[in-house]
């Protein structure tokens, strides 16, 4: 299968500490990939060079172009708990705004608004927190981005919301988008999975077949557990 | 010792279904995607387990139409022996550990199933 993401040698030290240390993979195009590690490990840093958004030392290539941090591309998007979104608008008004640079797929947008219970014409900044990531979830796997990076999408939905959340992670892969995912819920993303690549100690430690994990240990957690038990 | 592959794990789960009745012999399969979503795995670990089934003969494709639950009866009747074979299997790995003889088994068995 063909590569659509290819990471070089990232590297990053803020302050004489190193937090990534010449980190390399690449991502067959329409794969989940799981990004683990503990807290601090780095995940969310490498994610955010990925998409383009931080400088830093070493290569990232999307759909065989390299990232340029001067340029803004539209075949990878970022999604994270943090990020501003405009809390004037509602969903529907951001997916237009997102429409100005993104093709928007709004049949996609109103069945997730549905089955996640998101009111489109809202303002944003009235929704909970829990409802305010779901809306941006919505809003950005429904762009014709080819590589979605989803940072902790899970972390204030509830767990009847979570089930459809992995719908629309499947629905996306289906649709030809490939994902990188970072979570705490290790048990419940990594049925989905495709790779899983841990972070430890700013160093790349395994990047696996999900398939592969399956054949030592009964599941990804617990495999992570005998590995890294005692550090 | 190899660990049982999730994608084999949801082909037994299929096949229980057929023997319930839930998925009834000679009716349609519902897709990969859907198939996916309901188990919440990656589709391409229901595209394996399709494969798994259809080279046991249990689910077969007609082009153009989509992928079926066989109507062989003797093809049920094997799967309903090796899930039961497997299923016993387990049983007797479990009571192993309470030292019973044979003859105190099938008489705890005896009485339950009264």
């Amino acid at each position: 299968m063909k590569n659509l993401l290819q990471v070089q040698d990232v590297y990053q030290q803020i302050r004489g500490r190193v937090i990534l240390d010449k980190i390399s993979f690449d991502v067959a195009s329409e794969e989940i990939v799981g990004l683990f590690g503990p807290n601090g490990a780095g995940k969310s840093t490498l994610l955010r060079k990925i998409a383009n958004t931080e400088q830093m030392i070493g290569n990232v290539v999307i759909n065989g172009i390299p990232n340029d941090f001067t340029k803004f591309r539209t075949d990878v998007i970022l999604v994270t708990g943090d990020i501003e979104i405009p809390r004037l608008m509602t969903l529907r008004n951001y997916c237009k705004l997102l429409s100005t640079s993104f093709e928007i797929d709004n049949n996609f947008v109103e069945e997730y608004c549905q089955k996640l219970e998101i009111d489109i014409d809202a303002r944003l900044g009235s929704l909970s927190k829990g409802n305010k990531e779901m809306a941006q979830l919505i809003a950005c796997l429904a762009t014709n981005s080819k590589l979605v990076l989803l940072d902790e999408p899970f972390s204030a939905i509830d767990i009847y919301k979570r089930d459809v959340i992995l719908e629309m992670i499947i629905d996306s892969k289906l649709s030809g988008k490939t994902i990188i995912i970072t979570t705490h819920l290790i048990d419940e993303i990594s049925p989905i999975l495709d790779k899983v690549a841990y972070i430890h100690d700013t160093k790349l430690e395994f990047y696996l077949d999900s398939e592969e994990i399956q054949e030592q240990s009964d599941s990804v957690a617990s495999y992570l557990k005998e590995r890294f038990k005692g550090e | 010792m190899k660990k049982k592959l999730l994608f084999i794990t949801i082909a037994e789960t299929l096949m229980e279904a057929i023997i319930s009745g839930e998925l009834t012999s000679g009716s349609q399969v519902d897709s990969v995607r859907d198939m996916a979503v309901k188990y919440k795995v990656n589709p391409k670990t229901i595209q394996k387990a399709f494969e798994y089934l259809e080279s046991k003969q249990i689910f077969f494709t007609k082009p153009g139409e989509g992928r079926f639950v066989t109507e062989d009866e003797t093809k049920l009747q094997s799967i309903k022996a090796m899930l039961i074979d497997e299923q016993i299997d387990e049983f007797i790995s479990v009571v192993s550990k309470y030292d019973l003889s044979t003859d105190e088994l099938i008489e705890i068995l005896k009485q339950k199933l009264n």
